[in-house]
């Protein structure tokens, strides 16, 4: 009886929400004391894919929710790249490109100017760099690379100690050191010195301020701006920093931007929106207008469609037009999509049709919508200019996302499938898109149909890139084809397709869904199933499973994994449960093994070996028939149950029809959130339940879906508990004793059936729910020996009994 | 300055090192440099990383220090440390003290360890800062200021005193949490009254609906999303600076948190009544 009076007390407060959960397929990372850490773009849906073929370092600047966009540097030549290639040109290549690298980059300027200044080169044995600079013809090039790393070293803090962050540049240094560069700028030199030298001089000019310096910056500028060498990517940017006015500073970052392809995300992270308005506001130059208005729609997560509309009214072939659609398509699937296939926010779905215009939701899904008809008409615009395979692409795509899927597929299927890889897959992806929209699914040639394009693209050299949401996500592509279409196969009550798909794509949805990731991981061959299916669901796919002409389309959702049937035996059993079908449960569990239980997952703690109509670890009072479980088996509790069943059905008195049915009450209770044998009922158990699909951040927790198959009102709200706790107790009219039992037990139903009320959790004023069948216990079956040991063991049920509390 | 564990150099390291400007705009007045430690640095430091990093943080502090054209008195380390790192970070703290016994130590101390001592521990230092702010959850939507309110300070009271000395560190800064569909989605740093702005209105004491899609500071706000003001109350802070006697006996000091010109304003007449005359 403590143990029932702890348990409650436990429910009925409110208490942080600390897991239970005994899952252990867990594939994703998450703190489940305190809620899963969830990066902003985990939960945004994407299906179009950005478009970098010319530009990878436009990648930074693709749509996300972070501040930039997960970028891979490898994708695109590095200033530290150019510069070393510049080098090795220079060496007419008789130098190897790492050699210059390390010197450039991994080399201590210490360590340099130490073997400079001693002219003593046994360190750099080995560097074919350092060989062709001490080379005598090559004196100048040594020349300057010292002078660089002189400057360098200026700035070089790493081994001089934390404390060396907070003082100055060695300005006096920094101040000589300039001044050589400008005069050996000024010197006639080879040009590739010379710009460089007047790089450095800029670079000193920035740390070692002075304005006499104007003049000789404007010039050296002027030359090191109209050459193609990474030195006047460097120069626009320290030029632009050199401006003391704020909108003069923008003005040549705009620039830097657009010109240097190396210094585009530098330049990018300086600008700000503020400034960029203003400059779009004030500037006379056209270019920069536009280029201002273009950067500060890549920095808009809004809407930019005005912006995108200025850039093409006065630009039309403007370079970054792709870059800005491709946002704004983006943005369009995170507003539109990202609730509905993933989960993560409430989604409208299940309200529409309840909701007023006025619900917020509601009110930004129609305006959503809204502008994407608006965007549309623009793009239609840009593309009656001119048509290229990706405005035709992104017109597709925007057809498809309003539903008019035949002016998707009029574009689509009359082009011609691109030769460029990149291309290529967009064009395939928008084909398989517009496919899962236009035509029946259900139909198997469709489905063949879709095959052929998931294998077409499979075998596309980076589709893996694509396939897997964990590379650059969520770049879109496949998984999130592969995932819609799943949502797409659920809605139309094909759970097997659906299951096997969402495995497939492997997106993180606000389910606690994983898939399985070897062949010990029980709980993920069946976690959607679990879900979603019904008992004869998981017929459909063990015939899968073991079917072996498979068509196209079965090849492409089987899995590479399967588990053994045993584990689909046992889910089948599990939802017959949750249906409360006793026997059908029994057919499905006689497939197992009498051990299967004791052997796998975790049934084995957390199955009973105690008789399922007893509650003794509720009320410290034997109950129930007293059987006891030979192994942890939900083929022995089930048997139990079927017999009580029986007992009941043959019963002649009303004595012993209230015992039967206290105990089948019991064995509910049991078989319930609340009692031992919850994991007859589910595969896993956390505080948060029965929240369920809706809330933030629940993924990360444990709960049974309530769909048709599953019962949840009997395993969170102990419906058919309650009914017959109360049927028994009518029943036990006459014998105090059993009364006193039946009233009990009803009170502790009733009690479990309000933990989940809200309102009474918050309630702090009232203090947790005390249900008045103790008080009507405490009134008519004070004088049973029941209730004496009942007393004895629990004085909180006494207290609540006779109203001293 | 912060103390960040590198993954790729596998290592602390500085960072958000703060940028003095010259002159120094602080003449005239005492100065405690204070350095934030991440938890996983002590978690994933080995013991010469701590010796190294016991170096490096004098080294900070007296750089800092000379920059400002002072000595180093006093240094105060920020640390949330658990019950898991609390033997490392303490190494740490004594190795400060005997690199330089001279200079007064201070740690910062949040008010779950000054509860629960016995699993938490006591930093071995000269005092310690309690920390009365980000007592609760910002990302719970029933919250009603997770940076600070009395009631959620109350809860952290104890029998008997602390067995070091300790200052208090009262909050005098907030922000906006951001919610939709009371999903939390970030911070929103904004002025602390929104009242009269055209892009929300008030809902209640401390919430504000927006009524039109908006971007601020980089972030999509869209009709219907709720801002949550976090700005402390000054009646609780208020409440709190009457109980500081009892909570911290023999205290004669307060530190507010943090500097900011308009936040400063905004609780002057909160600050003034707390300081005294």
């Amino acid at each position: 009886m403590k143990a029932f009076c702890n348990t409650i007390a436990q429910l009925l407060k409110k208490l942080p929400a600390l897991s239970l959960s005994f899952i252990l397929a867990f594939v994703f990372s998450a703190a489940l004391a305190c809620g899963p850490g969830l990066f902003e773009d985990d939960a945004r849906f994407c299906l179009f894919r950005p478009s970098t073929i010319n530009y990878p370092q436009l990648s930074a600047m693709q749509y996300s929710q972070k501040l930039f966009h997960y970028f891979n540097r490898e994708d695109f030549e590095s200033e530290n790249t150019i510069n070393c290639k510049e080098w090795q040109q220079v060496t007419d290549k008789t130098v190897s490109y790492n050699d210059i690298f390390n010197l450039q980059y991994h080399t201590s300027p210490d360590s340099f100017l130490a073997a400079y200044q001693a002219q003593k080169w046994e360190n750099f044995n080995g560097n074919s760099f350092v060989k062709w600079l001490t080379a005598k013809k090559n004196r100048r090039f040594l020349e300057y690379f010292a002078t660089a790393k002189a400057i360098e070293r200026t700035q070089d803090i790493t081994d001089k100690g934390w404390g060396h962050y907070f003082h100055k540049v060695e300005t006096s240094t920094l101040d000589s050191l300039k001044q050589v560069c400008y005069t050996r700028y000024k010197k006639k030199l080879p040009a590739f010195l010379r710009l460089r030298y007047g790089f450095q001089f800029l670079k000193c000019a920035y740390y070692a301020v002075d304005p006499n310096d104007q003049p000789k910056i404007d010039e050296v500028f002027k030359t090191l701006a109209s050459n193609s060498s990474i030195t006047s990517q460097w120069a626009y940017i320290y030029y632009a920093l050199l401006q003391q006015e704020n909108l003069q500073q923008a003005h040549y970052l705009v620039k830097a931007f657009d010109i240097c392809d190396a210094k585009k995300y530098r330049a990018f992270s300086l600008l700000s929106v503020a400034t960029l308005d203003t400059l779009a506001q004030t500037t006379g130059d056209h270019y920069i207008r536009v280029m201002a208005r273009a950067i500060a729609a890549m920095k808009n997560p809004g809407r930019s469609l005005q912006d995108i509309q200025f850039v093409f009214d006065n630009d039309p072939a403007n370079k970054y037009l792709p870059l800005l659609i491709t946002r704004e398509i983006n943005k369009l699937e995170d507003w539109l999509y990202s609730p509905e296939v993933l989960y993560f926010q409430p989604f409208l779905a299940e309200n529409y049709f309840t909701t007023t215009v006025d619900d917020p939701v509601r009110y930004n899904f129609e305006y959503d919508k809204k502008y994407l008809e608006e965007f549309l008409e623009q793009l239609l615009r840009i593309q009656r200019f001119k048509s290229t395979t990706f405005l035709n692409i992104a017109v597709a795509h925007l057809y498809n996302m309003s539903h008019q899927h035949s002016s998707a597929r009029d574009i689509l299927f009359n082009m011609e499938e691109p030769v460029v890889k990149e291309e290529r897959i967009s064009f395939l992806l928008e084909k398989l898109f517009t496919i899962v929209n236009s035509k029946p699914i259900q139909a198997d040639e469709v489905k063949n149909e879709i095959a052929a394009l998931v294998e077409k693209l499979g075998k596309l050299d980076d589709a893996e890139r694509y396939y897997s949401p964990y590379y650059s996500y969520p770049a879109g592509g496949i998984s999130s084809v592969l995932l819609y279409l799943s949502r797409k196969y659920q809605a139309l009550g094909q759970t097997v397709i659906a299951g096997l798909l969402y495995e497939k794509a492997g997106i993180r949805t606000n389910e606690y869904i994983y898939p399985p990731y070897g062949e010990s991981n029980f709980y993920g061959f069946i976690s959607y199933f679990e879900k979603y299916a019904g008992p004869e669901d998981i017929d459909e796919l063990l015939k899968l499973k073991h079917k072996t002409n498979k068509t196209p389309f079965e090849q492409m959702i089987n899995p590479a994994i399967w588990g053994q049937d045993e584990i689909y035996y046992d889910l089948k059993g599990t939802l017959y449960i949750r249906r409360s079908d006793f026997a059908s449960a029994m057919e499905a569990f006689r497939k197992l093994p009498d051990n299967f239980w004791d052997t796998a997952y975790e049934f084995k703690a957390y199955l009973p070996l105690t008789s399922v109509s007893d509650v003794e670890q509720i009320i410290s009072f034997p109950t129930g028939n007293q059987k006891k479980y030979t192994v942890a088996s939900k083929k022995q509790v089930v048997a139990d149950v079927l017999q009580i069943e029986t007992l009941l059905q043959q019963a002649k008195t009303n004595q012993q029809k209230a015992l039967y049915t206290l105990w089948l009450a019991n064995a509910r209770l049991n078989i319930s959130y609340f009692g031992k044998a919850w994991m007859l009922y589910a595969y896993g158990k956390t505080s948060n339940e029965p929240s369920g699909p809706g809330d933030s951040y629940h993924f990360a927790y444990y709960y049974i879906n309530p769909n048709n198959t599953n019962n949840t009102e009997n395993y969170y709200y102990l419906k058919d508990a309650r009914r017959l706790y109360e049927q028994a107790l009518q029943l036990a009219k006459g014998d105090n004793e059993l009364s006193a039992r039946c009233l009990l037990m009803l009170s502790v139903c009733d009690e479990y059936q309000h933990a989940f009320d809200p309102a009474e959790s918050n309630s702090t004023s009232t203090g947790p729910y005390r249900s008045p069948f103790k008080k009507e216990l405490g009134r008519l079956y004070s004088k049973t020996k029941f209730f004496e040991t009942v007393a004895v063991s629990c004085p909180d049920v006494k207290a609540d009994a006779i109203g001293s509390r | 300055m912060d103390v960040v564990w590198s993954g790729e150099k596998q290592q602390p390291t500085p960072t958000a090192i703060t940028a003095l400007s010259t002159p120094n705009p602080i003449t005239g007045k005492s100065l405690i440099p204070v350095i934030f430690i991440n938890n996983e640095v002590i978690d994933k430091a080995d013991s010469t990383q701590l010796q190294e990093l016991t170096i490096n943080l004098l080294s900070a502090a007296h750089g800092f220090m000379d920059k400002m054209g002072k000595p180093l008195a006093e240094l105060q380390i920020d640390c949330d440390w658990t019950a898991k790192t609390r033997d490392k970070y303490f190494l740490l703290l004594q190795q400060l003290k005997q690199s330089s016994p001279a200079t007064t130590y201070a740690a910062t101390i949040r008010l779950y360890p000054y509860k629960y001592e016995r699993q938490m521990g006591v930093p071995p230092v000269d005092y310690g800062a309690l920390m009365f702010y980000n007592l609760t959850s910002i990302k719970n939507p029933e919250e009603e200021n997770s940076i600070f309110t009395y009631k959620a300070s109350s809860q952290y009271r104890r029998s008997g005193p602390y067995p070091i000395p300790l200052k208090a560190i009262l909050p005098i800064f907030g922000w906006y949490a951001w919610f939709r569909n009371n999903d939390y989605k970030g911070i929103v740093y904004e002025s602390p009254d929104l009242t009269g702005l055209p892009f929300c209105t008030r809902i209640s004491k401390t919430k504000f609906r927006v009524l039109k899609d908006t971007v601020i500071n980089g972030l999509y706000l869209r009709n219907g999303d709720i801002l949550r003001n976090e700005f402390p109350d000054t009646k609780d802070l208020s409440a709190l600076n009457k109980n500081l006697d009892n909570l911290l006996p023999g205290n004669n000091e307060v530190i507010f948190y943090h500097w900011n010109e308009s936040f400063l304003q905004h609780y002057s007449t909160a600050i003034k009544e707390i300081t005294g005359p």
